[in-house]
């Protein structure tokens, strides 16, 4: 039984194993990493693609296609693929479950369990939809790690001698997180965490792309979608050009006629102000929660492909004030500390002597009234879990009756933290029943106690009878039934997917396509004769000569998008 | 051993006494934790934890007697801002060369009074006044409280958090001076805030930016006075809210105008600034 590590990001997912060597990423049917979160079906409006072959269609065939899912997890927005819907959460299943079959391919064995990250900062509705999603996929969640403990974890198993105070920004295609963590005696306690599941490196693009719409004098919003996808996608290249230079250039098609586009460092960063803005509020929670000021932080640990961004380096170094490490390539780190988790969990002996606690991302606690005033206020959140308590945890308040001769306590459960209970998410209720006595004499003392698997269970004393009520709040808000989740699985087995074998074939086809879309005359014949090239090493059937043309070919191909922008 | 209540918390850690060195402590700490499985025994977890954080809070956490000066610097040059700082060199790859120790020496070094980290635009003083100034002239639209609230001044956290301060302090003493709203908006007279400052914009504007409502919560342990402030405004977002709601029953995100406009605002102002 092998458990493995998986980060399912917003753009890309990675799977990794603990291994012999420390955490080891393992590569998908194409010898890649990073393998994208995208999902479509082929042309015969039936074959399910998943990765890259499916993001190279995004532009060509952006109605059979669909990316960026992770944002709509457990929310029951229903996606359209064709002439099907499907929720992220099946979407997140067929990314899963083809991670899992590239594990299998690579270890030998069967992988049936996991551990996988979620931003810190998802919800309690948000998490389950993520386990839901590795059920249908076949995959037992042995924990759910958040993303920037997972990135911590694996840099900090690097030098586990070393005692430290450091802080991890994550900035990845969807999520934004900022966790605080100290490293001490092969201890690593997470001490505070805090994030924006709506904000990631796809927002600085499409910040972008809206600019260049601007400048094309177009309207965003009256956009066609494959047009936008164009635009998104040169705003990608032109954004990770801006990763190394001051300044990226490029050609555009753009209804038939070639649009030269410039960006600079400078107007990018301006461009962008907004979004940085929404940077802040995380980070100064996550210190505030902490104790700690932006002078006591040892070192701050960048991760997430977005923080490759000058703009994030910049703004991060001004904050802290010192240099911004990223010791591991910012796209593994999650995927590596995942592992480590899973690693931790199977007892792996290279792991014996460390430790990692975590802690509540958000808090808990039931709705009361509050009558210290001279008005009572009705519907106030009274958390008994508060945020960034380190788990597991056990926590009590007492509560006691409003009304004289009050026979029943209605104990509403909620998570968040808006101060107003309806504002918060519902994940329960109970009715306690307490002796009739004048208000104020009689109550009931409220326990509740939060493991690290995400398992809370509420426990309602009546001091005065000694009775007791409980419940385990286990199937959070909106969980997926057990025999719906049987019924997916078995569907999803159903399902056509393109054969791992020809994944590369079918990747790199895409490829070319997309490449012709982003191209212009000479340059669009040479695309073009490519494809032909393929194409007919594919025809012979013969499994060599396809191989070798595709790794010559697929290196062209590479070669033109890498001197696309300039 | 078993814990000796009379002992406690160090019984729980398994020390015999208050040791001299708090990193003793963490120490003990450590070495129980790793006998015992939070998993599986969330009491023993608990326990243990609720002993180190009570005895971390007699004898110290170990951290602070190394760093007590260094934050004391901070405070004695913190109001000082220089406004022709060079842009700062943009950290690369070679980040990862650098050692711990020199890491260690970085903030003694930059919080000297020409830290090359800061290019603040404006110091969070002047951004203050224009805030005051805001204030008289009654000038309660979104459009000019943006731009300020997310001034380059207030990129560092402590800044941003006296500019928080200063907000509360300004609206809940506007607030109690005039009673409740209720009656502050029969009286004629209202003295310098008006009742109908929080519109609902400028309300949101203040939540995106420091959360008072979104994190009610977190604003209550910052604020615990502001409590009826924060009650006024949770009222505003909530009927805005349940207005939008009507407006669009097949409830949309924010149309991508409401995204940009602000954000054009934000651009003018910089410039007129």
């Amino acid at each position: 039984m092998v458990c493995v590590g998986i980060d399912l990001g917003t753009t890309n997912s990675l799977i990794a194993v603990y291994g012999d060597n420390g955490p080891e990423l393992i590569p998908n049917a194409l010898g890649e990493h990073l393998t994208p979160s995208v999902v479509g079906l082929a042309d015969d409006k039936s074959t399910f693609l998943i990765g890259k072959a499916a993001q190279k269609r995004l532009i060509r065939h952006p109605d059979l296609t669909k990316s960026l899912f992770k944002r709509q997890m457990g929310s029951g927005t229903e996606l359209r693929l064709g002439r099907k819907t499907f929720s992220a959460t099946d979407l997140s299943a067929m990314v899963l479950s083809s991670l899992k079959k590239d594990a299998e391919a690579a270890l030998g064995c069967d992988v049936s369990e996991a551990v996988i990250s979620v931003p810190a900062y998802f919800n309690a509705i948000q998490r389950q939809a993520t386990k839901d999603a590795a059920e249908i996929a076949g995959l037992k969640v042995r924990r759910l790690i958040n993303e920037p403990t997972a990135a911590a974890l694996a840099s900090g198993v690097l030098d586990r001698d070393e005692e430290s105070l450091f802080l991890v920004l994550d900035l990845g295609g969807g999520t934004f997180d900022v966790s605080i963590l100290e490293m001490f005696e092969g201890v690593m306690e997470v001490r505070s965490s805090a994030g924006d599941s709506f904000l990631g490196g796809e927002d600085f693009t499409e910040v972008l792309a809206r600019h260049f719409c601007g400048e094309l004098s177009e309207k965003w919003s009256d956009l066609k979608p494959e047009d936008k996808e164009i635009l998104l996608s040169f705003s990608e290249r032109i954004k990770l050009s801006l990763a190394n230079s001051d300044a990226a250039e490029a050609e555009l098609p753009w209804r038939g006629a070639s649009r030269t586009l410039a960006m600079t460092q400078q107007k990018f960063e301006g461009l962008c102000a907004t979004l940085l803005g929404r940077l802040r509020r995380p980070i100064e929670k996550c210190l505030h929660d902490s104790g700690h000021s932006t002078l006591e932080i040892d070192r701050v640990i960048l991760v997430g492909g977005a923080t490759r961004m000058p703009v994030i380096r910049s703004m991060a170094a001004r904050i802290f004030k010192k240099l911004p490490e990223r010791r591991i390539d910012p796209d593994h780190a999650i995927a590596l500390g995942a592992a480590v988790q899973a690693g931790l969990i199977e007892k792996h002996e290279g792991l014996d002597d460390v430790v990692m606690t975590d802690v509540a991302p958000f808090s808990m606690g039931i709705e009361s009234n509050d009558s210290s005033r001279e008005k009572i206020v009705e519907g106030i959140f009274v958390p008994i879990i508060e945020r960034n308590t380190i788990l597991p945890a056990s926590r009590r308040q007492f509560f006691s009756t409003m009304f004289d001769n009050q026979r029943k306590i209605q104990v509403k459960i909620y998570q968040g933290e808006s101060a107003f209970a309806r504002d918060n998410v519902s994940l329960g209720e109970m009715m306690v029943l307490v002796p009739p006595k004048p208000a104020g004499q009689e109550g009931i003392d409220v326990r509740f106690t939060y493991d690290v698997s995400g398992l809370l269970a509420v426990d309602v004393t009546v001091p005065s009878t000694n009775q007791t009520f409980s419940q385990v709040v286990e199937d959070l808000a909106e969980a997926m039934p057990a025999s719906e989740k049987r019924t997916r699985l078995a569907a999803m087995e159903k399902l056509k997917v393109n054969p791992r074998d020809e994944a590369a074939n079918v990747a790199l086809v895409e490829a070319i396509k997309h490449l012709f879309e982003m191209l212009l005359g000479q340059d669009r014949e040479f695309v073009m004769g490519l494809l032909g090239r393929f194409e007919a090493a594919l025809d012979s059937q013969d499994p060599r000569r396809i191989e070798t043309e595709r790794r010559e070919i697929a290196e062209i191909v590479d070669q033109i998008e890498a001197n696309y922008v300039t | 051993m078993s814990p000796d209540p009379q002992n406690w918390p160090w019984s729980e850690l398994e020390l015999e006494k208050q040791p001299e060195d708090p990193r003793q402590v963490r120490r003990a700490y450590a070495r129980k934790l790793k006998t015992i499985d939070p998993e599986a025994d969330t009491d023993a977890f608990v326990r243990l934890r609720a002993a180190y954080e009570f005895a971390q809070m007699i004898s110290g956490d170990g951290r602070q007697g190394r760093r007590g000066h260094v934050t004391q610097n901070v405070i004695e040059t913190g109001g000082q801002t220089n406004t022709s700082a060079p842009k700062p060199s943009v950290p690369n790859e070679t980040a990862t060369d650098v050692s711990p120790d020199e890491l260690d020496n970085a903030p003694e070094e930059n919080t000297s009074a020409a830290s090359p980290w800061d290019t603040p635009k404006h110091d969070p003083e002047t951004v203050m006044q224009r805030i005051h100034g805001l204030i008289r002239t009654k000038s309660w639209a979104a459009d000019y409280w943006e731009p300020l609230l997310f001034a380059p001044a207030f990129e560092d956290p402590e800044a941003a958090r006296e500019l928080e301060g200063n907000l509360v302090r300004i609206f809940v003493e506007g607030y109690s001076a005039e009673g409740q709203w209720r009656s502050a908006r029969q009286n004629a007279q209202a003295t310098l805030l008006g009742p109908n400052y929080f519109k609902r914009d400028l309300v949101d504007v203040i939540d995106r930016r420091f959360e008072w409502v979104s994190d009610g919560l977190g604003f209550l342990k910052r604020h615990p006075q502001a409590q009826p402030l924060q009650m006024h405004m949770a009222s505003v977002l909530r009927t805005a809210r349940a207005q939008a709601a009507t407006v669009d029953p097949r409830g949309k995100p924010i149309p991508p105008l409401m995204w940009v406009l602000p954000f054009v605002a934000w651009l003018v102002m910089l410039a007129i600034l």
